[in-house]
């Protein structure tokens, strides 16, 4: 019977999840972020790097600097979950797949989590 | 892999029938980079924790990134990235509907391993010899 069926056949009806066009928008305006902020974060630790540990308290502290790890940490975050589960439905099937996409998902939240909490930390601590 | 695999769609074309080209070896690199960012993105929480832990963590965590091993792995990190971001941008550039002819994406492919290349070589330069990035810890 499948040996009858053209390719197009085969395909219709299995649908794709309806996110596809929102998923691409937003890795790309993730991207976008990213694009300014790595830079911006990388002179700014450059800097505050040598001068050891209350110096990088300082800018990470900061108005300025805790505003842009925070955006950092969110853009990176949310950027690299979209990505790897670009990655993980390309290679994986089945239950591996879910499970994979929950570990995704479950570990940037976290990781998220804990990047944000830590600079909360020094921002209020002073 | 495949044994779990039981979606009936179609799979794209895989390696097995491509030949090798510049513009392939950039769309594998991407993808690889962007994995090693994500494996880089825990180092990056764990430093941020040990900043705001203490001044004890801080030194701690600092010590193991000034080790070689911790310098290597700083290393590879800064090239991925350099190389991701700027490759990224040349998706952006294609999503905007430009560059996407062989000959624009063959040049740009070299374009972006020597600029990758050279962004990180000058980040590193910049950062021992311009802001001593591990300060007195050259010793270790
Ligand atoms: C620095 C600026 C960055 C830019 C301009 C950028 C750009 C992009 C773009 C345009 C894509 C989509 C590629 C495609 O459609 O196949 C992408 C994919 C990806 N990015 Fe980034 N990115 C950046 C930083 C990062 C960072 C910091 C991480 C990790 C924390 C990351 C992880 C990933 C991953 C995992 C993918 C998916 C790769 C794939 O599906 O093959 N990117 N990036």
């Amino acid at each position: 019977m499948a040996r009858y069926q053209t390719p197009r056949a085969k395909i219709t009806g299995l649908g794709a999840a309806g996110h596809g066009a929102h998923h691409y928008l937003v890795q790309r305006v993730t991207a976008l972020a990213l694009l300014v902020l790595v830079p911006l974060v990388l002179l700014s630790f450059l800097a505050a790097f040598s001068s050891g540990y209350e110096a990088v308290r300082i800018w990470v502290g900061s108005l300025f600097g805790s505003i842009t790890l925070l955006a950092l940490m969110s853009a990176m975050f949310w950027h690299l979950r979209l990505g790897v589960q670009v990655a993980l439905e390309d290679y994986f099937g089945g239950t591996a797949r879910m499970l994979l996409l929950l570990v995704n998902t479950f570990g940037c939240f976290v990781l998220w989590l804990i990047a944000v909490l830590s600079i909360l930390r020094v921002f209020f601590e002073g | 892999m495949s044994s779990s695999w039981n979606d009936p769609r179609p799979m794209s074309p895989f390696t097995s029938i491509w030949r090798w080209h510049i513009t392939m070896v950039l769309s594998i690199l991407h993808r690889a980079t962007g994995m090693v960012l994500g494996a880089g993105s825990l180092l990056i929480v764990v430093w941020l924790a040990a900043l705001a832990a203490g001044e004890k963590q801080y030194a701690h965590m600092m010590d193991l990134l000034a080790s070689w091993p911790g310098r290597a792995i700083l290393f590879g990190f800064s090239l991925a990235l350099f190389f991701h971001l700027l490759n990224g941008v040349r998706y952006l550039v294609w999503d905007s509907g430009h560059g996407f002819d062989k000959q624009t994406a063959n040049r740009t492919s070299w374009m972006v391993l020597v600029f990758a290349l050279v962004l990180t070589l000058g980040l590193w330069t910049a950062g021992y010899w311009m802001f001593e990035v591990f300060p007195g810890q050259k010793s270790h």
